[in-house]
């Protein structure tokens, strides 16, 4: 009358394995389930016991006591409502009390015993794998991300007595197939939008500063007049980016899968995510957080890009609270006594207007800021965290021959798409692991050679323009990228003179 | 009403019957207070049982035994720390039980 059934609960981005113990006496009928379990999981007892009766079993009469194991841990969603009904029926020997033991089994049940799809599937199947648990059941709905479980032998199963069936087969050609990447229905198009930098016509120079921000994953500010194609600049550059590599692609998948948002119809993602968050965005929604924290806009981000547009309507605290998971690369999370880390390792877009009506510096218009207006305005624009921005790129109004041009000189996602690849696999091929933004300071001398004209610009350019020596080296960070785009192996005076026109912008607004 | 107090007597009967043969004292039935009553208080050996007894024709709404609510153990200890009091009994032992009882053949009983 006892019974162990394994399955996971998914603690923020990770999944932890749990044993289900149940235990049947004779006593008064009741159910009680301990091991710190939150409602939701108290609440699977009126399902299970639907379930249970409508799928044709008998529910077990007697005192029924359910331990979830390790005790100490959190316990929270409707994924461990078909481990528990699993558990009651092999103590009533329903299912194989012995051969139950093999399995992993996620599920939420509904009342007439269907198995419901859960959240966070990927990274509970990641983690039974961890513990070796090989053989693993899950919803039909959650069938295709654990195509990225490697080696997993997965059993999709679509009711509970279906899922008893095929615990007690002894035919198990079922779970003969491990899944891979091979078999995943992954969009094989990328840019499924059909999005593409040749639709912007003009802005040349920033669609060069973005080919740069990303090959060095520096972050980028844009500045302009409404509407001259920020936003939709913004937009085309995750086209721009690198494919993602095979364990990029599961870091974002667990990450979409823990909060909820992978969507069956939509397989697997496989573009990087571009998330914009509107610029009301609370903190939790932006770092992540909650009573059980869930990741927030910087986490979906990871491996591809936040774009935070009118960058100067937010909260300014909120985009102070940035600045560590920008160095770290990662957010951590206490909630009742538990960490819970987010990976947020993104590529950063800011876009701004120049002024709070947006038409300060625009041949044409008047901007109708008062003086004050536009002081309080670039306050924001400045501050440690514009600090960790490395280029900023003005952008001008498009003339009308621009946009009615046949659009030749117009560089199109394909091109900027080489410039990139092109200036990380320079980078690379000289065997520096990491994106130039991330160089550390000690590492610079050895990474950054300039030659001799460009070590007399720079002299003048330090006293010219007040640099801080943490200015120095980001424009020297910036200037490398810019060299490993046109694979030359010591910076040229060329490549420093543009790092440091990506830099004016903000000098020329602090002095 | 009368139907119900009816089938409570008959399973009250049958179980007293029951117990008596497999060796338990009846000390007494229907002990009632202002909190609530309890069926049956019987002995055995060194301990004290305090047996609540449901009877039901019908399965359909549960069995008899869900019956016993929370509230309603509740309610048997208090009725059963009256009942020691005032037979001023000291009984380490103490027991509370359900009887569950499925009638299937009602109809010429009654």
């Amino acid at each position: 009358m006892f019974s162990k059934v394994n399955t996971a609960v998914c603690h923020g981005v990770t999944g932890i394995t749990v044993t289900v113990e149940t235990d049947i006496k004779s006593g008064l009928p009741n159910m009680s389930i301990v091991g710190l379990a939150s409602t939701t999981v108290m609440e699977s007892r009126e399902r299970i016991k639907s379930a249970i009766i409508n799928s044709g079993f008998d529910y077990p009469r007697g005192r029924i006591t359910v331990n979830l194991t390790p005790s100490d841990l959190r316990k929270n969603g409707s994924a461990m409502d078909l481990p528990i009904a699993v558990g009651l029926l092999a103590s009533t020997l329903y299912a194989d009390a012995v051969r139950v033991r093999e399995y992993g089994i996620i599920g939420a049940l509904s009342l007439d015993g269907e198995v419901l799809g859960v959240d966070g599937v990927l990274p509970m199947a990641i983690g039974m794998m961890d513990s070796g648990i090989k053989k693993i059941i899950v919803p039909w709905a959650n069938y295709n991300e654990t195509a990225l479980v490697n080696g997993a032998k997965v059993i999709p199963v679509n009711s509970l007595k279906e899922c008893i069936e095929r615990i007690n087969s002894q035919d198990a050609s079922y779970a003969d197939i491990e899944r891979s990447l091979a078999d995943a229905d992954i969009r094989k198009v990328s840019n499924p939008k059909g999005l593409d930098f040749a639709d912007i016509k003009g802005q040349e120079n920033a669609k060069r500063a973005i080919s740069i921000a990303v090959a060095g994953r520096h972050g980028l500010l844009m500045i302009g007049s409404p509407g001259c194609g920020k936003t939709m600049l913004a937009q085309r550059i995750p086209g721009i980016m690198p494919q993602m590599s095979e364990r990029e692609l599961i870091e974002t998948a667990i990450v979409y899968s823990a909060s909820g948002r992978t969507n069956q119809s939509d397989s697997i993602l496989i573009d990087r995510p571009f998330r914009s968050p509107h610029n009301t965005i609370g903190r939790a929604g932006l770092l992540g957080g909650g009573m059980y924290p869930v990741p927030g806009e910087i986490t979906l981000a990871h491996n591809g890009v936040l774009f935070l547009d009118e960058v100067c309507e937010f909260d300014r605290e909120n985009i102070e609270s940035l600045r560590t998971p920008v160095e770290e690369k990662y957010i951590t999370h206490f909630r009742g006594g538990e960490q819970y880390i987010f990976p947020c390792n993104f590529q950063l877009i800011m876009a701004a207007n120049p002024c709070k009506c947006g038409y300060y510096g625009d041949p044409d218009r008047i901007c109708k800021c008062s003086i004050s207006q536009l002081e309080q305005y670039r306050r924001k624009l400045s501050g440690p965290m514009m600090d960790r921005i490395d280029i900023r790129v003005s952008m001008e109004k498009v003339a009308y021959k621009e946009i009615s041009g046949k659009g030749d000189s117009c560089r199109s996602t394909e091109e900027l798409k080489n410039d990139v690849a092109r200036g990380i696999g320079f980078a690379r091929s000289m065997g520096r692991m990491v994106f130039n933004a991330d160089i550390s300071d000690s590492d610079i001398r050895k990474y950054c050679h300039m030659d001799n004209e460009a070590c007399k610009l720079m002299d003048g350019a330090y006293a010219a323009l007040s640099l801080s020596p943490r200015s120095y080296n980001k424009i020297l960070k910036v200037a490398r990228t810019i060299a490993d785009m046109d694979e030359s192996e010591i910076i040229k005076k060329d490549h420093l003179a543009e790092a440091l026109s990506y830099r004016l912008l903000n000098e020329i607004n602090n002095s | 009403m009368r139907y119900k107090k009816k089938l409570g007597n008959i399973g009250e009967e049958f179980t007293v019957k029951l117990l008596e043969d497999c060796g338990y004292t009846i000390m007494e039935r229907n002990f009632w207070t202002r909190v609530g009553e309890i069926d049956i208080i019987a002995r055995k050996d060194e301990t004290l049982h305090f047996i609540e007894v449901k009877t039901r024709t019908r399965v359909d709404y549960g069995y008899p035994a869900e019956a016993v609510t929370e509230d309603k153990q509740r309610r048997m200890k208090k009725v059963a720390e009256i009942y020691m009091l005032q037979r001023h009994l000291n009984w380490r032992n103490v027991s509370f039980d359900v009887m569950e009882l499925t009638a299937n053949m009602i109809k010429n009983c009654i």
